[in-house]
């Protein structure tokens, strides 16, 4: 919320976030009904949300997209990676003591050089960052108020090594 | 991947956006071109060299660059849990399945991800509250 409104995103979106984050969200049995009653009837006037999704598929939905992210930006810099989810879901969270009520591991991605790869072959500085994501050209031509910039938490708030909770280093 | 080939790509998407809104032709095709590569380069490899560790300037940028993935309503509603530790591997390792824990092991390091369920709750909850705060602290 404060990053976006620090980062001169629309005011009335920000009025309209809470309607839409509490039709995304999917607690109670009776609420989730009405809903799925409301969209089912407003469906013929108006694009309306399925509500069928529960909360742990919601999150699993937007990591799917970071995952791939990450694979592509790992190619980019030479490195091969490997999407896993064979696992124990209870174990990893034991072993690297992640509260379970409120994470769920949806896959694990492995990172690394191909075999025979040495030193000398690899990056090992990345190349310079204009921290732009938009092109400039695209959001001054569309309409809506959208940021040319992308506002997004910092590594280390989003980021540990290790086990959960720990501080990560570079 | 041609030494050539990485760094082709690597200068073909970092043009800096002054210079992208009028992009040359040849820059946009540059573009083009190093997306094509990036994503038919990609595979799932299932052995890495083991001992050869990612330099951590790099890892932070790979990371740094997931992390420009969209989310819905910009919540970024995960965790990233980066095992490069012998013990943190041994740790991760004992939870996976068959040949998961080899590749664990000799993978330079492994990302675990984390997909936060409060969050939708959380943002709810704020987008109540903090419109009020701001109307009781901000005084015109």
């Amino acid at each position: 919320m404060q990053l976006e409104r620090d980062n001169g995103t629309d005011r009335a979106y920000i009025a309209s976030l809470p309607s839409k984050l509490t039709f995304l969200l999917g607690t109670g049995r009776l609420a989730k009904g009405i809903k799925k009653v409301a969209s089912h009837l407003l469906s013929p006037l108006q694009p309306m949300p399925v509500i069928d999704m529960d909360n742990q598929a919601w999150a699993a939905k937007n990591v799917g997209l970071v995952a791939q992210q990450l694979m592509l930006a790992s190619t980019a810099y030479g490195l091969v990676s490997a999407p896993m989810e064979g696992f124990d879901e209870r174990r990893l969270q034991y072993q690297l003591r992640i509260p379970e009520a409120r994470y769920h591991v949806p896959l694990v991605i492995s990172m690394g050089y191909e075999v025979g790869t040495t030193a000398a072959d690899t990056l090992s500085e990345p190349v310079n960052s204009t921290n732009s994501g938009t092109f400039s050209s695209i959001s001054s031509g569309d309409k809506q108020s959208i940021s040319s910039k992308k506002v997004r938490f910092s590594l280390e708030a989003v980021c540990y090594e290790d086990e959960f909770g720990r501080h990560v280093t570079f | 991947m041609s030494v050539l080939e990485r760094h082709f790509f690597l200068t073909a998407v970092l043009l800096p956006p002054e210079h992208s809104e009028d992009m040359s032709s040849s820059g946009r095709k540059a573009l083009a071109e190093a997306f094509e590569l990036v994503s038919r380069q990609r595979y799932t490899c299932r052995s890495f060299q083991p001992q050869l560790p990612i330099p951590a300037p790099v890892l932070r940028r790979i990371v740094e660059l997931a992390q420009m993935a969209p989310t819905s309503f910009n919540l970024q509603p995960y965790k990233l849990l980066l095992v490069r530790g012998e013990e943190g591997k041994d740790k991760l390792a004992s939870a996976m399945m068959g040949n998961n824990a080899k590749m664990i092991q000799e993978a330079s390091a492994s990302v675990v991800f984390l997909a936060d369920i409060g969050s939708l709750f959380e943002a709810y909850a704020v987008s109540i509250l903090a419109p009020t705060f701001t109307w009781l602290f901000l005084d015109g």
